[in-house]
C-alpha cells in the first residue's frame, strides 16, 4: 500500500516532530514562567525574540540557523573542528529547525495557562513556607498543566507540518532527512501527484487528530 | 510574642504610615473598607514590600529598611488564613492541610495535626477537593492549612464578611476554640467589630491609612471620632455562649451567660453545646432596681465598667457574665445618674435576641 520510501517519511517525521517537541518543552516551560510570573525587565523583549518565527518566512529562519551551525557557522564551527560534528543534512538539523519553528506556539499557549493560576494561590503557598521553586512545581505547573500540555501537542503538529527551515537546514534526504512535507514537495516536483495524495491524507489526518487532541484537552476545565 | 509594625508605604494616592504592636493572643484590626487593612496585612506576611521601615517579631526583623532586611514570605512562619479560603483546588484537602507542615516544628509547636482535625471538624472532608466543599468547609481547611505551617501568628483577613451570621457565629465559636486550645497569637482583621468584640483582647483602630486608636474594645468608644466608624456597622453584641436546657412549655431555651441565665426563644441548637446569640446595643433597657410585672423574659445582673458619650448616644461597656455594649440616650445617662462600678438591671426582651 505504502512504499518504503514514504513510510520511511512518516517514520522521520514522527521522529523529528516527537525529538524537537520534547526538546523545547524544558525551555519553553521557562521562558513561560518568566513572561507569566515573574517581573524582570525587558519581558517585552524576549517576548518579541521568541515570537520572531513566527512572523518571519521558516526559510529565513531556517537560513538565520544555517549561518548559526553550518560548517563555517558561529557555533557550527566549534562543533566540527573541536568534536567533529557536522550538524547540517542529518535528521538532528531537522530536529532543530522545527524546535525552533515550534517554540513560540508552546510558549504562548503554556504562558496563557500560568498567567491564569491565580497568584493570590501562589502567595498562600508562599506563606505556607514553599520556595519560589516549590510554589512552581506543587502549584503553578500543576494549575497550568493542561496548557502546557495543548501547547506541546500544537508545538508538535507544527514541527510534522515544518517544511520551510528544515529544507534549508537538514535538505530533503531521503530515508534520512526526507519528512512528510518534503516529500510530498518531491512527489509533485517530479510529476507524481498521485503518490503525493497518499501522504497528503496521511498528514491531514495526523495534523487533524493532534489538533482536536489539543483542542479538547484545553476546553476541559481545570477543577 | 511581640510583633512590632512601624511601616509607610505609598502606592498610588493612598499613603499607609502605621505604628503599632501586638502582644495579646487575639488582636483585632479594624477600620472600614479600604482603610489599609490588608496592605498592613500583606506587608506582614512579605506579599508585598513597604517604602520603608521595620516589621520585627520577637526582635528579629523581617523587614527593616535601614538593615536592608526583606525576608521572602516563607521564611517568615506567618499563617495568612485569606478571605476567600484560596486552597488549591487540585489537592485533596489532607494534601492542602499538610502542604506547610514540617515535622520538625511539630514538638516546638504543640499543634498536632489530629488536634487541628478535630478542634475545626474536618476529618471526614480530607479526601474530598477544595471544589467539592462549602464554603464554610473551605474557611476551616484553610484555618487548619495555616495552623499545620506552625506559624508564630496567624492572621485572619476578614474571614466571615462574605458568610451570613449562621455561619459566621459558627465560625467564632471554632475561633475561640484556636485561641483556647493552640497558643498561636492571631491577628483578626475585619470591617465589622461585633463579630469580634467579645473574643479580641486588644483593637487597633485603622482609618485612611493611619492609626487611630489602640486599646481594648470597650476603650474605644471614648474616642469621639472612631465611634462613628465603630457605630456605621451597627452597635451589636456578639456572644458565644453554653445551651443548658430547652424549655418547650414556656418557649424559651436557657443559656449560660456567667452565673445568670440568658433566655432566648426556644433554638434547635443540642444542650451543652454551643451557640451564638446577637443583642443590639439599643434593644437593652437600664434600670436601678428590679422591675416586676415585666413581659421581657430577661432581667439581668451586671456592672457597668465603662460610659462614654460620643454625639446623640451614651454607650456602656457592661460585665453581666460577658461582656455587653448598651446603648442609651445621654439624658437617661443623667437622669438614672449611672456610675462606673456599680451594680445595675439590664432588661432584654427574649425576642430581641437572634440566636444563631
Amino acid at each position: 500500500m505504502l512504499s518504503p520510501e514514504e513510510i520511511s517519511a512518516i517514520y522521520i517525521s514522527m521522529k523529528v516532530a516527537v525529538c524537537s517537541t520534547l526538546l523545547i518543552l524544558p525551555p519553553a516551560i521557562f521562558i513561560s514562567w518568566v513572561l507569566a510570573k515573574s517581573s524582570i525587565r525587558g519581558k517585552s523583549f524576549i517576548e518579541t525574540l521568541v515570537n520572531m518565527p513566527l512572523a518571519l518566512a521558516p526559510v529565513v529562519s531556517g537560513f538565520f540557523l544555517l549561518i548559526l551551525i553550518s560548517r563555517t557557522g558561529v557555533v557550527g564551527r566549534i562543533l566540527y573542528e573541536d568534536l567533529g560534528i557536522e550538524l547540517t543534512f542529518t535528521w538532528y538539523a531537522a530536529v532543530l529547525a522545527s524546535a525552533v519553528i515550534a517554540f513560540p506556539l508552546l510558549v504562548r499557549v503554556a504562558r496563557v495557562a500560568m498567567e491564569e493560576v491565580d497568584p493570590k494561590l501562589e502567595n498562600a503557598a508562599r506563606t505556607l513556607g514553599a520556595s519560589p521553586w516549590r510554589v512552581f512545581y506543587t502549584v503553578t505547573l500543576p494549575l497550568s498543566i493542561r496548557g502546557v500540555i495543548a501547547g506541546s501537542i500544537l508545538a508538535f503538529t507544527r514541527s510534522l507540518g515544518e517544511f520551510g527551515a528544515t529544507i534549508m537546514l537538514a535538505g530533503n534526504i531521503p530515508g534520512k532527512t526526507q519528512t512528510i512535507p518534503l516529500a510530498v514537495f518531491n512527489c509533485v516536483q517530479t510529476g507524481h501527484e498521485d503518490e503525493g495524495l497518499r501522504l497528503v491524507f496521511i498528514a491531514t489526518i495526523l495534523a487533524f487528530s493532534a489538533l482536536f487532541a489539543a483542542q479538547s484537552i484545553s476546553s476541559r476545565t481545570t477543577h | 510574642m511581640k510583633l512590632k509594625v512601624d511601616i509607610r508605604r505609598r502606592a498610588g494616592t493612598f499613603y499607609l504610615d502605621v505604628a503599632f504592636s501586638v502582644e495579646k493572643t487575639l488582636t483585632a484590626i479594624f477600620g472600614p473598607s479600604g482603610s489599609g487593612k490588608t496592605t498592613i496585612l500583606n506587608c506582614i506576611t512579605g506579599v508585598i514590600r513597604p517604602c520603608d521601615g521595620e516589621i520585627s517579631i520577637d526582635g528579629n526583623p523581617l523587614y527593616s529598611s535601614r538593615d536592608r532586611i526583606n525576608l521572602p514570605p516563607e521564611n517568615r512562619h506567618i499563617g495568612y488564613v485569606f478571605q476567600e479560603g484560596l486552597l488549591f483546588p487540585h489537592l485533596t484537602v489532607e494534601k492542602n492541610i499538610f502542604y506547610g507542615f514540617r515535622q520538625e516544628d511539630e514538638a516546638r509547636c504543640h499543634i498536632a495535626p489530629q488536634a487541628v482535625i478535630d478542634v475545626l471538624e474536618i476529618k471526614s472532608l480530607l479526601g474530598k477537593k477544595p471544589g467539592r466543599l462549602s464554603g464554610g468547609e473551605q474557611q476551616r481547611v484553610a484555618i487548619a492549612r495555616a495552623l499545620l505551617s506552625h506559624p508564630q501568628l496567624l492572621i485572619f483577613d476578614e474571614p466571615v464578611s462574605a458568610l451570613d451570621w449562621a455561619l459566621k457565629s459558627r465560625f467564632l465559636r471554632y475561633l475561640k476554640r484556636i485561641k483556647e486550645e493552640f497558643r498561636v497569637p492571631i491577628l483578626y482583621v475585619t470591617h465589622a467589630l461585633s463579630e469580634i468584640m467579645n473574643l479580641a483582647d486588644e483593637v487597633i483602630v485603622v482609618k485612611d491609612g493611619r492609626v487611630l486608636a489602640t486599646g481594648g474594645v470597650s476603650s474605644l468608644f471614648h474616642y469621639p471620632h472612631i465611634f462613628p466608624i465603630i457605630e456605621s456597622e451597627g452597635l451589636e453584641n456578639v456572644l458565644t455562649l453554653k445551651v443548658l436546657l430547652h424549655n418547650k412549655e414556656r418557649g424559651v431555651t436557657e443559656l449560660e451567660l456567667g452565673n445568670q441565665r440568658l433566655l432566648v426563644p426556644l433554638s434547635g441548637a443540642e444542650i451543652g453545646s454551643s451557640v451564638s446569640v446577637i443583642v443590639r446595643a439599643q434593644d437593652v433597657i437600664v434600670s436601678h432596681e428590679k422591675p416586676r410585672g415585666l413581659s421581657a423574659r430577661n432581667i439581668l445582673e451586671g456592672v457597668v465598667g465603662d460610659v462614654s458619650i460620643a454625639g446623640s448616644k451614651a454607650v456602656l461597656s457592661v460585665d453581666l457574665g460577658g461582656r455587653m455594649i448598651v446603648e442609651i440616650t445621654p439624658e437617661a445617662l443623667r437622669e438614672l445618674g449611672i456610675n462606673v462600678g456599680e451594680k445595675y438591671f439590664f432588661i432584654i426582651k427574649a425576642n430581641s435576641i437572634r440566636v444563631c
